[in-house]
């Protein structure tokens, strides 16, 4: 493996990551409000995209990165408001459910108005040039532009949640609802908002990287079960797990994507050109795997590993 | 979740009775069905309605009787559907004549020993992180799939013939009446079984896990251990009902290890309900059949499971089994008649909401997935158009009067109800 390819795969697997951050925070931040996982996190995601790519074929890209936002938090908070909070008096596994359930009837929804196959979501002309070249390669100005965007939300909400009153009275509603409604603030509207801000985020990831992964009805289902590996294995309810977990998985799939190796590989290093006979038909699956079919495995090995030697996640509390 | 602990309570009513009813009318009822619907296709719906009903059954040890929330239950399915075919190849392979109707046997055990594996894994928390973990192990289990293609197949998946091991037990196995048969008693032996654990001490603790695990813990017992026990016997069950699948059709396909099948069993068993024994039975056999008969006639299909999940889950958690006791307790109390003019209204302002969602979606579904079908579209008997505003009002305004004239009667509902329960108060 080259210079070039670790450092385009680094610069990829930090954009990658920070993708899955602006997901991860909002999933994290409702997990912290409602004790639930959202399901339907990932499509919002995926609505977010669609959101963008129809705005952006109207009245152009950069008001789409503002508009599909803005509506997929007023649908976050319309679902908070008239969906969650009337099922949470049948407990957590209401919410549950009533999320997945969500996440169905999201997916099916998309369907039903864009259709099965993939949408044409271009990059937008403004953005489409190469934004500095290293090694002889390319690399495409619109991701260096998604990782500030990525970058400068994360910015954002740090901010907002350390050093504002806004962020004070959302902390402290998370720990302590009935002192901050004693208190004169109204809880149920703050839980609306991060409910609604949380998935405004994930619609900005959806608009931003609607034009590089495809636009299509599958991209909720293919992203949803990683954003819960980063989240269970940051250690639930925590921002600075799902940062350093989002890093990880980043890295993780891209450099399996950028290695090219196989099994057959290492054994042909040691001279081993044929996988024993002995074994049979099992082991010449294993002779042919490669890294790069490993990588979508990677995740949930981590999961599993991660629950069996330290189920409260890298930065979580002790249950 | 807390759930009223009636089972025990009817235990105790009449032990013999409640227990051998069900047991007469499940025997009678398998018995009649194949000569009631003779035709094959009638069959081989009833087959995969009968390993479906099976599945929701072992998804309920899980749901309704611990309290715990798999998002990963497809893959014991798939992997008692895989174990089952390779067993039935190697006994053709090594020219054992093991009988047929057996094989659920071992796709059953071989479930059980993996979902032992699994429980040991995911059990050590209930709740949220029990359904995280077991959508991790899903994933992890339908992504290493594809690794080894001589296990699972590739794309067409691992085939193979079920007359191959030769007839037993008087079936020859060719025509699917004779699977009929195998999958009706192994019905029959695998709804007893949990029947059954859930009136042994076990079941009971289950219970108990599911209303308060912490308790649980401070009388003595380990909730971990009572979580592995219900995911291992509900992974073993879920092996026999994929190895009925396997036999049925033949085919196992890594599709049947992955999150769809784990969606269906959810779908089925909540729907169905999951307080009551038998609901995720009706579950099985109502989506079922949806999914038969709706899937030719409409491409919303998955549209209305989905709706039907989220109603169910905001109105009536119950499912329909729950709703089907609620309204014969009804109809035979005494305050059923000066109710029911407003229940019909009810009923006639839902199914009015009900008739202009399905108008609206169908009118959706032409305008946006199946616009090259055509403008023209007949629902419910209306000969209705895509591109007229007519056709959308239509449907918008039935839906909206629906919606609108429900939530005064279901005011003036509790108000009589209130009224009716105060004046029985007063006697």
């Amino acid at each position: 493996m080259g210079i070039e390819v670790v450092t385009f795969s680094v610069v990829n697997s930090i954009l990658y990551g920070m993708l899955l951050f602006l997901l991860a925070s909002g999933l994290t931040l409702i997990f912290s409000m409602m004790g639930v996982l959202n399901f339907a996190h990932a499509s919002f995601f995926m609505v977010g995209a669609y959101f963008g790519f129809e705005i952006s074929r109207r009245v152009g890209f950069f008001p789409a990165l503002v508009l599909a936002p803005v509506a997929v938090g007023l649908l976050g908070a319309l679902v908070e408001r008239f969906g969650l909070r009337r099922v949470h008096k049948f407990g957590h596994l209401g919410e549950l459910l009533f999320t997945f359930g969500l996440a169905f009837v999201i997916e099916e929804a998309v369907q039903m108005i864009w259709g099965r196959s993939p949408q044409d979501f271009q990059v937008p002309a403004a953005l489409n040039f190469t934004a500095f070249t290293l090694f002889g390669t390319g690399y495409p100005a619109f991701r260096l532009f998604m990782l500030v965007v990525a970058v400068a939300v994360f910015a954002a909400l740090a901010l907002l949640l350390a050093r504002t009153r806004i962020g004070l009275i959302v902390k402290a509603s998370l720990t302590h609802p009935e002192m901050v409604s004693m208190l004169g603030h109204d809880v149920p509207l703050v839980f609306m908002s991060v409910f609604g801000v949380g998935s405004a985020l994930a619609g900005l990831a959806g608009v931003i990287a609607g034009p590089v992964l495809v636009t299509q009805p599958s991209m909720a289902a293919a992203l949803g079960p990683i954003l819960f590996v980063i989240v269970v294995v940051g250690g639930l309810g925590s921002l600075a797990g799902a940062f350093v977990a989002s890093l990880l998985i980043g890295f993780i799939q891209t450099f399996a994507v950028a290695i090219n190796l196989k099994v057959a590989d290492v054994f042909g290093l040691i001279g081993v050109t044929q996988p024993p006979a002995a074994f049979g038909a099992l082991l010449s699956d294993i002779w042919n795997v490669s890294v790069a079919q490993v990588g979508p495995v990677i995740p949930y090995l981590l999961l599993v590993a991660m629950l069996m030697f330290r189920p409260m996640g890298l930065f979580g509390k002790r249950a | 979740m807390t759930f009223p602990m009636t089972d025990t309570k009817l235990a105790d009513r009449s032990a013999a009775l409640s227990v051998a009813m069900p047991v007469l009318t499940v025997a009678v009822v398998l018995i009649l069905l194949p000569n009631l619907f003779g035709s094959n296709a009638m069959i081989s719906t009833l087959n995969y309605l009968g390993t479906m009903a099976i599945f929701a059954l072992s998804y309920n040890v899980l749901l309704g009787q611990t309290g715990l929330l798999s998002l990963g239950h497809g893959t014991f399915f798939g992997l008692g559907g895989f174990i089952a075919t390779h067993a039935v190849l190697r006994f053709v392979e090594a020219d054992i004549a093991f009988p047929l109707a057996l094989i659920p046997l071992i796709g059953g055990v071989g479930s059980f020993a993996l979902g032992s594996v699994g429980g040991w894994l995911a059990s050590g928390r209930g709740g949220m992180p029990f359904a995280m973990i077991t959508l991790g192990l899903a994933e992890l289990v339908a992504a290493a799939a594809t690794l080894f293609p001589s296990i699972y197949g590739s794309e067409e998946g691992v085939s193979m013939d079920r007359m191959d091991l030769g007839s037993s037990f008087g079936l020859s196995y060719g025509p699917n009446v004779d699977i009929y048969w195998v999958i009706a008693v192994w019905f029959a032996i695998c709804a007893g079984l949990l029947f059954f654990l859930s009136r042994t001490p076990l079941g009971l603790l289950q219970n108990a896990v599911r209303d308060n695990a912490e308790r649980v813990e401070f009388l003595g017992f380990s909730a971990r251990r009572v979580r592995m026990s219900a995911y291992a016997i509900a992974a073993g069950i879920a092996g026999v009902a994929g190895s009925l699948a396997a036999l049925n059709v033949e085919i196992t396909t890594v599709h049947a290890l992955g999150a769809s099948t784990s969606t269906l069993v959810l779908l089925m068993t909540y729907i169905g309900g999951t307080r009551h024994f038998f609901g995720p039975v009706l579950g099985a056999i109502v989506i079922g059949l949806m999914k038969i008969w709706l899937s030719d006639i409409s491409p919303a299909w998955m549209m209305y499971f989905g709706l039907m999940f989220i109603f169910v889950v905001m109105v009536a958690p119950g499912g329909l089994a729950g709703i089907l006791a609620n309204g014969r307790a009804l109809v035979r109390s005494a305050g059923f008649a000066p109710q029911s003019p407003i229940l019909a209204g009810i009923a006639i302002a839902g199914g009015l909401s009900v008739a202009g969602l399905i108008i609206v979606i169908e009118l959706a579904y032409r305008a946006g997935l199946d616009a090259a079908k055509g403008a023209e579209i007949s629902v419910l008997g209306l000969p209705l158009n895509a591109e007229s505003g007519l056709s959308w009002a239509t449907g918008g305004v039935m839906l909206i009067i629906g919606v609108i004239a429900l939530r005064p009667l279901l005011d003036r509902l509790d108000g009589k109800r209130h009224a009716i329960a105060q004046a029985g108060g007063a006697k």
